[in-house]
């Protein structure tokens, strides 16, 4: 690849105080240990409608965490789990979505 | 007054409210989007309804089949693995039961219908949001039966009292002439040698409550 996107791109611009978290993340894989994370974490409005026709359905959040993939020595699974402080809260990852260059969505729910 | 689909919508509130896992947190209709820290709720409304001839002959006679939708919402947090799906279904089982015990259950619905004619479940559950979000649909489809009285017009006067007046024969005036009684127009012209004599000799006032 001809651009190192990490570095140039994501790098500057997720880490703390630009559009990543202020105080890192906290990244716990489903096999064991932890480790700080930059993350940029946004939880916006997400209605849905399930098996009832039409209105009214659910009101709620879908939680999304933007990561750097070169952070980690694996890459994120699903059922791995992220603490972020300034919720605080901690998420299950429910599904990774990686771009191609190095960044990857993870999509979170609560965890119990 | 309102419709049959209206008191049966009531009746299904009243039964549910307190009967299942959703507390007193039965609400009909809501139209309002469910947000995760109202679950579990439970929200009852009367979308359909189908009348059926009972045939051509004489006043018009349906078998009247009301469609009541139960909806039912509940969430729970996300586990490894798929725990948390699996409470949600796990929940949704108990609501349906639940439900079924306290509506199939009922004198007071029962005694409004001929028979509950079917019953179509279906439910869901979504990872799509922060919690893992379950949905039960319930339609009962009650049938009762609507005939002439129920299309009846209302009056539009309410009737307050009914009166009734006794204008004898053998008590009269010979000499006058009465007028201003509801009968006047019937009494036999002066002078006379018997009744009715348009004055009313007696009367029963019967006040009708409202």
């Amino acid at each position: 690849m001809a651009i190192d996107w990490d570095q140039h791109v994501l790098a500057p611009m997720m880490s703390a105080g630009v559009f990543g978290e202020n105080v890192q993340p906290t990244f716990m894989p489903a096999a064991g240990g932890s480790f700080p994370i930059d993350g940029v974490f946004d939880r916006p409005y997400h209605g849905l409608v399930l098996e009832a026709d039409g209105e009214p359905g659910f009101a709620t959040r879908k939680p999304v965490i933007g990561v750097r993939l070169s952070q980690f020595t694996v890459d994120p699974l699903k059922g791995d789990k992220v603490f972020i402080p300034s919720v605080p809260e901690t998420y299950i990852v429910s599904d990774v979505r990686p771009d191609g260059k190095g960044h990857a969505v993870l999509e979170l729910m609560i965890a119990a | 007054m309102g419709t049959t689909a209206n008191l049966l919508q009531d009746d299904i509130v009243a039964v549910l409210t307190g009967a299942t896992a959703a507390g007193d947190q039965v609400y009909s209709p809501r139209d309002w989007p469910t947000t995760p820290p109202e679950t579990p709720i439970l929200m009852v409304q009367s979308p359909i309804e189908r009348k059926e001839s009972l045939g051509r002959s004489s006043a018009q006679q349906f078998t009247t089949t009301i469609t009541i939708r139960v909806v039912g919402r509940l969430t729970s947090k996300a586990s490894t693995g798929d725990a948390g799906a699996v409470a949600v279904l796990a929940a949704l089982g108990v609501l349906q039961d639940q439900i079924e015990r306290a509506v199939i259950n009922s004198y007071d619905l029962t005694r409004r219908i001929q028979q509950i004619a079917a019953v179509d479940v279906k439910n869901g559950v979504s990872s799509a949001a922060e919690l893992h979000l379950g949905e039960l649909v319930m339609d009962f489809h009650l049938e009762t039966y609507e005939g002439p009285e129920n299309f009846a017009p209302i009056p539009g006067t309410p009737i307050d009292e009914m009166a009734i007046y006794g204008d004898l024969v053998n008590v009269f005036s010979p000499h006058n002439t009465f007028t201003g009684t509801p009968f006047d127009s019937a009494a036999t012209p002066a002078p006379r040698t018997e009744g009715p004599d348009g004055r009313d000799e007696g009367a029963l006032l019967i006040p009708i409550p409202q």
